[in-house]
């Protein structure tokens, strides 16, 4: 482990003899409201040498001293250039403004124009938040989630489904970071809304390959989302009304320049008709959800910056107190960037997150109440060093501590009139995560773009607790799955005993090799550790699935992944085109045995089975980035496959997210400076479904026969979306600026099959169905005013 | 329980957030292979008495005498006239079927002429004889012994069968079959629903399989099939405890049997449960083969079915013609 850090040290050490040079160092603002510009261009005319800012908009260049010609640009944005003569260290803060030619243009990133071919990063998707509220959305609303389902590379089970599935992971397998802060649950309403509410986020990128080492911790895919800074210049309140939904933000300098905040807030309202209704438990019932989003940014002074972060949703569905269910994310991070030089930045992080969720029922003297949480608090150090031009070095530490709580219930009964309670709970499993990272991008030449590094991480999960011995360590036998293994001890640790560790390296590579002005090939290699597993059994998780971390009986799960991909931009980088295949092998996946009891159960380990997988694919997109008409098109072919020695005779099955053929068609077109039409259009093929082989009778129920695990496929799945924008007063020229946004999802009605599944028919049990389950059956239009003050 | 709970939930999650559609669908599937489907309970009135007076959280306590009197009355109860009015009674017998095709679109095929022996503690206790007027149908003679195990080995459709050996247990009597007036779930009306007054036997373990007749129709319907195991209820009385679920109408007799099963047989029946009445949400769990206690010894696959061995008790009740005067509270 040390000599491979140390090899790498070496490595890009060689490159690096940065003698008499001098340093021009800063932040890249937008001029309108004083928040960091990230992956804002500085560009050395002279030397056709750049960087980009990082993630706080910061960057940092070392020269030869000379005399150059500097230019910091983002697309849509006015360019803005100064010759300065460089003959000691300057720091060089710079506002840049929205473009006045660009005014009227849409673009889809923000990022320098020819990024995707001179970017060592391959597999990364950007997209921006002005784009994504033009994608036509389910009732208006600008969801992130849904927006990068229309990706290549990216799924979902279907319509409805919580969370999202990058090149063959399962949903638990992305990171999820709110400004650093892990989000447990991205989905509302049982998956049908996105967390974030785009009013207050300034910034997503997925990574689905190529994944830097500064990230870990899940093997699929990372999505970082920044939250807005706060407005610095001046108060600015924006918000939408909608049929179902409003939102509001304000955000404002509280001093100015120095520190600022933003608070934003929304809520659905779909139980406001619920008074209406002639029925007293529907009056008193609850549905909704809401999410409450606050940043305060202090901007010290050039060497020093503070960011306080927190986040606030839930969901809450209560018929009345007769049944009920809650879930939420909670999360807090206070960040501290600190410049130790002009070439050394920092962050530090500290970060609470915690996603609780809640089942309760009480009727007829039956009442059961029911909870969950998984919590955690990480601290985090990351450093960048901007050795020279050509060298970025990137080295860090993370700890993170976790305690999962799988549940804890009370149930009562009223029986002879007198109530009896049962407690009953699985206990808390504390657990410990760390990591060490170390990285560099190399630029070697002028064509060829190294990033490596190695990241090592380390988990352990920890007591106090008590574990189950089982017969020959084995919670399943291998040979009779069914039979159920009683525990024949246990062990019990007292706080901070280690239970079982794990640990090791996961090595990451990407390289860009630019064959031209307008083309490049890339590669990347990476392998990913996960430690937490969520335990979900059903087609599309639930909101109250139980998180678990490696144990005794859990392994860490394992994921490598190869890609490679030729980019290519045309009409003078107006289009962008790329094609990338990947594969990808999982080691030591979660799956379950039939009928598994996975709620309230102190040996969960006996309902598990480990398995493999793999998945590989070919993506490609064209993108339209600027004019009048942007958006992309995508398709992708991919396979997913599982391999469980208990499950469909130890034969390689689809997993539920599997679709070989996946295309989206996105447009947007500007018909005037005030008037925006939009669609999406997304084919794919039908899910992997299991059909029966037969029927049998048994105490007057008819039942299927299965056998074939995902052995056939739904039909497949098309839908049609459109969206107009109307800017009906603009906030440029007027005081209060007004949009109207309306549309309509699944346009033509498409009854896109869910599922399929099979029954007998409710007349005559000796007939047996085959029916169709649609979630949208119709068109679903919705209209949504929003304003800009 | 704990399950019933999730699919309650898991229910409700379909019902409240799914837009849906729902509509039937022709579809070609391939033709079945058969095979052997076996429906066996090897029952009597072999009750758990306590040896006194039984003591219910210490507030109630049920005499010793009028659970032997329930008992009695169970052994008296008129089994056969049952079977005599409906079209469906499982008890001591084995019923043989086999698969077929999904869409076969009729009654299961009865397999005749097999050769079914019932073991007692692995020594033969008896061969079977097949119901002449009632194909498929093999009828048990054996009086069980409680504590004594059980199986069955069957050569039929050119196979050889054997069933998991099953331990014969005693059950709690049925002391009362109730009509209780009640709200229903969302607490918006009132009805008549079911409700048993019986006991638990003390120590963790014990399974329960109800059964229930209406106005003398067996209940087949999935979403009424009943099996409760004692985690939350163990060794405690039960009075009035709804272990059907739905409404009853006025003047509906009830006869309810309680059979003893075990943990084998619950999970096969909530499988058949799930794969049955609780499909087609999102958030299912995957279809499974729904796995009993029969293997077809000959190809070494599982078979399908499950036979039973445990005691059993009946009880009857009905419900009044007319709603009572207090109603129920709502």
């Amino acid at each position: 482990m040390k000599h491979i850090f140390s090899l790498l040290l070496i490595c890009f050490a060689i490159t690096s003899f940065a003698q008499d040079k001098v340093t021009i160092s800063g932040y890249v603002k937008d001029g309108e409201s004083g928040e960091g510009m990230i992956s804002a261009t500085v560009l050395v005319k002279e030397l056709t040498q750049g960087v980009s800012t990082n993630e706080y908009g910061f960057y940092s260049l070392t020269l030869e001293p000379g005399t150059y010609t500097i230019e910091w640009s983002f697309v849509g944005f006015s360019t803005k250039s100064e010759t300065i003569e460089l003959t000691k260290s300057i720091t060089k803060n710079v506002e840049i403004s929205f473009g006045e030619q660009m005014l009227n243009e849409v673009v889809i990133t923000g990022e320098r124009e020819d990024e995707a071919l001179t970017s060592a990063e391959m597999s990364v998707e950007k997209l921006d938040i002005a784009q994504i509220k033009k994608i036509p959305q389910l009732l208006g609303e600008a969801d992130i989630i849904r927006s990068i389902q229309l990706l290549p590379g990216v799924t979902t089970v279907g319509e409805g489904a919580t969370g999202f599935n990058v090149r063959g992971g399962n949903i638990d397998q992305n990171l999820i970071l709110l400004d650093e802060s892990p989000i447990f649950s991205s989905s509302h309403l049982f998956g049908f809304f996105s967390v974030f509410n785009a009013d207050a986020i300034k910034d997503t990128k997925l990574y689905k390959g190529g994944i830097p080492a500064k990230y870990g911790g899940r093997l699929s895919s990372v999505l970082d989302i920044r939250q807005k800074d706060g407005n610095m210049k001046e108060l600015e309140v924006t918000g939408g009304v909608g049929l179902l939904f409003s939102r509001l933000t304000i955000e404002a300098p509280i001093v100015k320049d120095k520190i600022s905040f933003i608070a934003s807030g929304r809520r659905s309202y779909f139980d406001i008709f619920f008074p209406l209704a002639n029925n007293e438990t529907i009056n008193d019932s609850k549905l909704f959800f809401y999410d409450l989003n606050g940043k305060i940014n202090w901007n010290i002074n050039d060497k020093n910056r503070l960011y306080l972060s927190a986040y606030n949703g839930n969901d809450v569905f209560d018929l009345a107190g007769l049944f009920s269910t809650r879930w939420g994310n909670q999360t807090a991070s206070l960040r501290w960037n600190h410049l130790f030089s002009d070439k050394l930045f920092s962050n530090f992080t500290a970060v609470f997150s915690d996603y609780k969720y809640n089942l309760g029922a009480d009727n007829n003297g039956f009442a059961f109440d029911w909870s969950a949480s998984i919590r955690n608090y990480s601290g985090k150090a990351d450093f960048t060093y901007f050795l020279n031009p050509k060298n970025k070095v990137e080295f860090g530490w993370q700890n993170t501590y976790y305690q999962f709580a799988p549940g804890a219930a009370e149930a009562s009964f009223e029986i002879n009139d007198e109530r009896d309670t049962v407690n009953f709970s699985v206990a808390e499993i504390p657990a410990f995560e760390t990591a060490l990272y170390l990285s560099n991008e190399q630029k070697v030449g002028t064509r060829l773009t190294l990033v490596y590094g190695l990241r090592w991480s380390g988990f352990a999960q920890i007591g106090p607790g008590t574990v189950y011995d089982y017969p020959n360590d084995q919670p399943v036998d291998p040979e009779r799955p069914a039979t159920v293994i009683a525990p024949s001890d246990s062990t019990v640790y007292n706080a901070w005993d280690v239970v079982r560790s794990f640990g090791g390296i996961e090595p990451r590579f990407s390289a860009n090799f630019q064959l031209n002005e307008v083309s490049s090939v890339k590669a990347s290699f990476n392998r990913m550790r996960q430690y937490i597993h969520l335990i979900s059994n059903t087609t599309a998780a639930t909101p109250v699935d139980i998180y678990m971390p490696s144990g005794k009986f859990i392994q860490p799960a394992i994921a490598d992944q190869v890609g490679l991909g030729y980019f290519r931009n045309f009409f003078n980088n107006r289009y962008e085109s790329s094609v990338e295949v990947y594969y990808k092998q999982f080691q030591n996946l979660v799956d379950y045995k039939d009928e598994a009891e996975l709620l309230l159960n102190n040996t969960l380990e006996t309902e598990l089975f480990t398995g493999n997988g793999q998945a590989y694919g070919l993506e490609v997109q064209i993108k339209k980035k600027r004019g009048n008409l942007t958006g992309w098109i995508s398709y992708t072919l991919s396979r997913v496959e599982r391999e469980v020695a208990q499950i469909n005779g130890g034969d390689p099955y689809p997993a539920n997210w599997d679709k070989t053929h996946d295309i989206s068609l996105v447009l947007s077109y500007d018909i005037t400076k005030r008037f925006n039409v939009s669609s999406n259009f997304a084919y794919m093929t039908g899910r992997p479904i299991t059909y029966p082989d037969g029927r049998f009778s048994f105490g007057g129920v008819t039942a299927p026969l299965y056998t074939n695990r995902n052995g056939a496929r739904t039909p497949a799945y098309h839908r049609l979306d459109l969206s107009a924008y109307w800017v009906m007063r603009d906030p440029e020229t007027h005081k209060i600026g007004l949009d109207l946004a309306f549309g309509a999802y699944n346009m033509y009605a498409r009854k896109n099959p869910y599922s399929i599944f099979f029954q007998a028919s409710s007349t005559d049990p000796d007939v047996t169905e085959a029916n169709q389950l649609s979630i949208y059956a119709t068109i679903i239009p919705y209209v949504t005013l929003n304003f800009k003050f | 329980m704990l399950k019933s709970l999730t699919y309650t939930f898991l229910l409700a999650l379909s019902l409240v957030v799914v837009n849906s559609c729902q509509e039937v669908i022709d579809l070609e599937l391939p033709p079945n292979e058969a095979e052997l489907v076996i429906e066996a309970y090897l029952t009597d009135l072999d009750f758990f008495i306590p040896e006194q007076d039984l003591d219910c959280s210490g507030i109630i306590t049920i005499p010793k005498s009028e659970i032997e009197l329930a008992a009695g009355l169970a052994a008296q109860f008129p089994i056969d006239s049952i079977e005599n009015v409906t079209d469906y009674f499982p008890f001591n017998k084995v019923i043989l079927t086999s698969t077929s095709d999904y869409f076969s679109n009729a009654a299961p095929p009865p397999v005749s002429n097999a050769v079914v022996q019932l073991f007692k503690n692995n020594i033969l206790a008896e061969t079977l004889i097949e119901d002449p007027s009632i194909p498929g149908t093999y009828r048990f003679t054996h009086d069980p012994e409680v504590g004594a195990s059980y199986h069955l080995e069957i050569e039929a459709l050119d196979n050889f069968y054997e069933t998991d050996p099953q331990i014969y247990n005693s059950v709690p009597p049925l002391l009362g079959v109730n009509a209780v007036y009640n709200s229903n779930f969302i607490q918006d009306s009132c009805a008549y629903y079911l409700g048993i007054d019986t006991y638990e036997k003390p120590g963790l373990g014990d399974h329960y399989r109800w059964m229930f007749y209406i106005n003398n129709e067996y209940v087949d319907s999935p979403f009424f099939i009943s099996v409760f195991d004692d985690a939350q209820i163990d060794g405690l009385c039960l009075f009035e405890f709804d272990v059907y679920g739905n409404e009853l109408d006025l003047g509906d007799t009830i006869v309810v049997f309680q059979v003893r099963t075990n943990e084998g047989y619950s999970n096969f029946i909530n499988s058949l449960r799930n794969q049955t009445a609780f499909v087609g949400g999102p958030f299912d769990t995957p279809p499974a083969p729904i796995r009993g206690n029969l293997k077809n010894v000959t190809t070494g696959k599982e078979a399908f079915g499950y036979f039973v061995a445990g005691g059993v008790s009946a009880n009857a009740g009905f419900v009044p013609n007319e709603i009572p005067a207090e109603g129920c509270g709502i």
